[in-house]
């Protein structure tokens, strides 16, 4: 049975559509209205708050710390500062996508790393020999995620660092208001400018309560976990579990993918001391990777006329749709992958998706069919292979100029 | 200048990957931690006036290929007939040769059974003899196919038999021939020196076939004098052997062995490295976890090394006469009533215990070299199964103790008294660990079963000799064929690293 975290206190009597849903064996919440539309107006105009502690967190001390992240990870990240955040897909022995996640690191001796599942069994085996200590801190910390234009307004005068200073990626060990400590980092899974906090158990309703202070003012509302699937669409970033399957789920070859094929394949760095998936990945990259993750823009036009055709006003699901849809070839015989997320972008006005297929199928402007059906009929609609992130401002990565800071 | 081929370890398996190598004209550097060559067979005074003549006493496995090849008869290699041993309880005794067993009734039996080991010893020497093929489901099927086709040619019979009696235990095996507790005791016992099994163990009859296979005539001089032979081999071909030179670490860089950095920091830049100290040892020990390949990472750690080998070395001051074999010098002598008494000393091992009566295997290599103590004396080497892991652990008490229940069973045997004896010096698990850096303190470095043998030794990913470290060679007797003292692993590393 699901258990509540420490800001169940103050998230689930807001929650007044009951719309909660597990998450890594914790209860979250979907939508805090019947509709997560208020939410998602929220994060990407003014700022959501969103409780992200189920994420699971481990801490890796010691001296060959930065060594060991290296080997588990895909990414190079025994080679970044103090103070630097990667993000990275995680890889078995056969080059098969496991995870992804972040990798921080907080000092010389000493890693954090966040990911979608449960991976302590994966770093014990792996850490043979390694001078360093695993802690799960799943359960020792709890976060928050500040996410939207805003966010940065909302905290400045919270955190005892110059968030203004603070770069894209970096993280931070700093206090709350109170003395609280926290650690905040300048990450998030909305694509836009955004922070996230991580906090002993104790501060949790402290730390809940002093943002929603300052945030409401702003306009900061908490937001659940639908609003911030279509976010995470718009901003082009894949779901373990949605988008690519973990291996060590996947019974068929045919259901893993390698990281290439997740659309992780840009966090990989090959040429350097092993690391788990090292060989099977290096031979992928030479033969090519089979499939590809794209992002896809459905046709609109299209598909108004296929409800036209029966009569009815065009109908698109409230939230993101995470069944899977078959794509096909631009002549519409074969199938060449499927449509893993799709949602309708309010911000955008435009039908979006993230689908894998043939990597032959991938290229940018490649027009596919993807299937879709009203009343029930198998239909087609033109879809075509667009840039991700669909949605990408300048705000994400910038830090505060100095003539800016006032405004 | 070309960098040489740096070789870890100057035990027999080390001398020999050298001196192979050296001969083909590769330079070659031999670097060892203690302070003379020879590992686990160089000799050594244990007391006064008192030579061993190896920690193991044997150098029967030697393989004649390998001294045909390395040309040690030139460097004063001899070998010579096996001596019988003597099976020994205070009750009887008996030689376990043709006409020894022959007195206690068991001639067929003898004939027969040594019938079947001369078809079956061929066959498993022509496969342990060899660098094992490749076992996967895309490796070439033609090496595998010769071998099958091999067993097939030893006929039904024999072929089914060999499957049947293989995975068994090795006491049911020799009962089927010999009622005679004796003999099967005597027998069983040599074969299982050094593993995680007694006689009644499954798999143990694989042991024994092997040992079989294997053993060959005796070294005139025992292991110390093979170790000169192939010290002098080495020293003819241009070798050079750095002793009292630990290696601190071996650095890999972008997969691939560049150096052997000793402990005093040299950096020894090494074309190649073939390390003959244990695979576990090695890949473990010696290189940085980090510069581990992921494939093998799991694959060592699996690998089994728990000893259970002792060695005790007596210094006595005068000749011995053992019970039931007045009319004849005993050079080689097996103490043990029973299997079934064998397999209680196995049970010791696993229960973290000194056995309660100890099963000897010993030599008396006084009798047939000379100069190893004074005259009238006699030297006793004697081989016996301990755990590695003691609940009491290693300490001088349990030392002293060990020497005492065997010197007991020693005197159970003979005329010993305690009086005649000037010195014992006990060789335990623990000191194989830290002195001769064999991990766990197995003397083979990795338990011998089905799945650690062969093609499966240490790991079917290792079983070629080659890492998934580029230039990083495995020669030890870690690798097949396992057991000690034959030099082929190191003649098989030294093929590998010629063949790359």
């Amino acid at each position: 049975m699901p258990s509540p975290t420490p800001f169940s206190a103050r998230t689930h009597p807001l929650c007044t559509s009951y719309a909660f849903k597990e998450w890594a064996g914790k209860v979250a919440v979907r939508a805090y209205d019947t509709h997560s539309e208020r939410e998602y107006t929220a994060l990407r105009h003014t700022a959501g708050l969103l409780d992200v502690s189920p994420l699971y967190k481990y801490d890796i001390h010691g001296p060959d710390a930065a060594v060991f992240a290296s080997r588990l990870w895909c990414r190079d990240v025994g080679a970044m500062k103090t103070g630097a955040v990667r993000y990275s897909a995680m890889a078995n022995s056969d080059g098969q996508c496991l995870d992804d996640g972040t990798i921080s690191r907080l000092g010389p001796l000493h890693f954090r790393f966040t990911t979608s599942e449960p991976w302590m069994h994966w770093w014990h085996a792996h850490s043979r020999g390694f001078n360093v200590r695993i802690e799960d801190m799943t359960e020792r910390l709890c976060a928050l995620a500040v996410q939207g234009p805003l966010a940065r307004r909302i905290l400045r005068p919270l955190v005892a660092w110059n968030l203004d200073k603070m770069r894209f990626f970096r993280i931070r060990q700093t206090t709350f208001v109170g003395d609280i400590p926290i650690t905040i980092s300048r990450t998030g899974y909305t694509g836009d400018l955004g922070y996230e906090l991580w906090m002993a158990p104790e501060h949790a309703i402290q730390v809940w309560d002093a943002i929603v202070e300052e945030g409401t003012p702003l306009g900061l509302e908490p937001v659940g976990l639908d609003a911030l699937d279509v976010v995470r669409i718009e901003a082009g970033f894949v779901l373990q579990g949605v988008d690519y399957l973990s291996a060590r789920h996947c019974i068929t070859d045919h259901q893993r993918s390698t990281p290439h094929e997740a659309g992780l394949g840009w966090t990989v760095d090959l040429d350097r001391d092993p690391f788990i998936g090292q060989d099977a990945i290096a031979q992928e990259v030479k033969r090519g990777p089979a499939w590809a993750i794209v992002g896809l823009e459905l046709d609109w036009a299209e598909i108004e006329a296929l409800y036209t055709a029966e009569g009815l006003p065009p109908h698109l699901a409230p939230v993101a749709c995470r069944s899977a849809v078959p794509i096909y070839d631009a002549a519409g015989h074969n199938q060449v992958g499927q449509v893993t997320s799709s949602v309708w972008s309010p911000l955008l006005k435009r039908y979006l998706a993230l689908g894998q297929v043939f990597s032959s199928h991938s290229v940018m402007g490649a027009k596919l069919r993807v299937e879709h059906t009203p009343e029930f009929r198998r239909r087609h609609v033109t879809a075509r292979v667009v840039e991700t992130p669909f949605f990408d401002p300048e705000r994400k990565r910038s830090v505060v100029s100095k003539s800016r800071e006032k405004a | 200048m070309t960098h040489p081929i740096v070789v870890i370890g100057a035990g027999v398996e080390g001398l020999v990957a050298a001196a192979h190598l050296a001969r083909s004209g590769q330079r070659v550097v031999v670097v060892e931690r203690l302070q003379r060559p020879g590992g686990l067979c160089a000799g050594d005074e244990f007391h006064p006036g008192y030579r061993h003549v190896g920690i193991w006493h044997d150098a029967s496995n030697f393989a004649t290929t390998v001294s045909d090849a390395l040309g040690l008869q030139l460097h004063g290699l001899r070998r010579e007939e096996r001596k019988a041993a003597f099976v020994v309880c205070p009750e009887r005794g008996l030689w376990l040769d043709t006409s020894g067993v022959a007195d206690a009734g068991y001639a067929d039996a003898w004939n027969v059974h040594q019938g079947f080991l001369s078809r079956i010893t061929p066959l498993a020497a022509g496969w342990l003899e060899q660098t094992p093929p490749v076992l996967s489901t895309t490796a070439a099927l033609l090496p595998l196919a010769k071998r099958a086709l091999a067993l097939r040619r030893l006929g039904r019979a024999d072929m089914l038999s060999l499957l049947r009696v293989g995975p068994s235990c090795v006491d049911d095996f020799l009962e089927e021939s010999f009622a005679d507790p004796l003999i099967r005791a005597g027998l069983a016992v040599p074969a299982l020196h050094g593993s995680w099994m007694g006689p009644r163990s499954p798999q143990s009859t694989a042991l024994y076939l092997q040992q079989q296979a294997l053993c060959g005539q005796a070294v005139v001089g025992g292991p110390a004098a093979l170790i000169h032979a192939l010290v002098a081999s080495c020293a003819s071909a241009g070798v050079e052997i750095q002793c009292d030179a630990p290696v601190d670490h071996i650095e890999v860089a972008k997969g691939r062995a560049r150096a052997v950095v000793l402990a005093d920091g040299t950096a020894l830049t090494a074309a190649q490295v073939i390390s003959t100290i244990g695979p576990v040892e090695t890949l473990e020990g010696l290189v940085h976890p980090s510069h581990r390949p992921v494939a093998q990472a799991d694959v060592v750690r699996r690998i089994r090394t728990r000893g259970t080998f002792a060695k005790v070395h007596m210094a006595i001051k005068r000749s011995l006469t053992f019970k039931h074999a007045e009319d004849r010098v005993v050079h080689s002598a097996i103490v043990a009533a029973h299997p079934l008494d064998v397999e209680r000393s196995f049970d010791d091992v696993k229960y973290r215990r000194l056995p309660r009566v100890p099963i000897l295997d010993l030599r008396i290599p006084s009798h047939s070299t000379e100069g190893l103590c004074p005259d009238g004396h006699c030297v006793m080497s004697i081989t016996t199964t301990v755990g590695a892991e003691q609940d009491a652990g290693w300490t001088a008490e349990t030392r002293q103790a060990l020497g005492v229940r065997v010197l007991e069973t020693l005197a159970s045997v003979t005329d010993l008294g305690r009086d005649d004896v000037a010195a014992i010096q006990v060789v335990t698990p623990d000191d194989l660990q830290t002195r001769w850096g064999h991990r766990g303190g197995h003397p083979m470095h990795g338990e011998m079963a089905l799945d650690q043998i062969w093609a499966l030794r240490p790991a079917p990913a290792l079983a070629q000799h080659s890492t998934a470290i580029e230039g990083l060679y495995l020669g030890s007797t870690g690798t097949s064929p396992g057991l000690p003292a034959t030099g082929l692993s190191g003649m098989h590393a030294a093929l590998a690293v010629l063949g790359d």
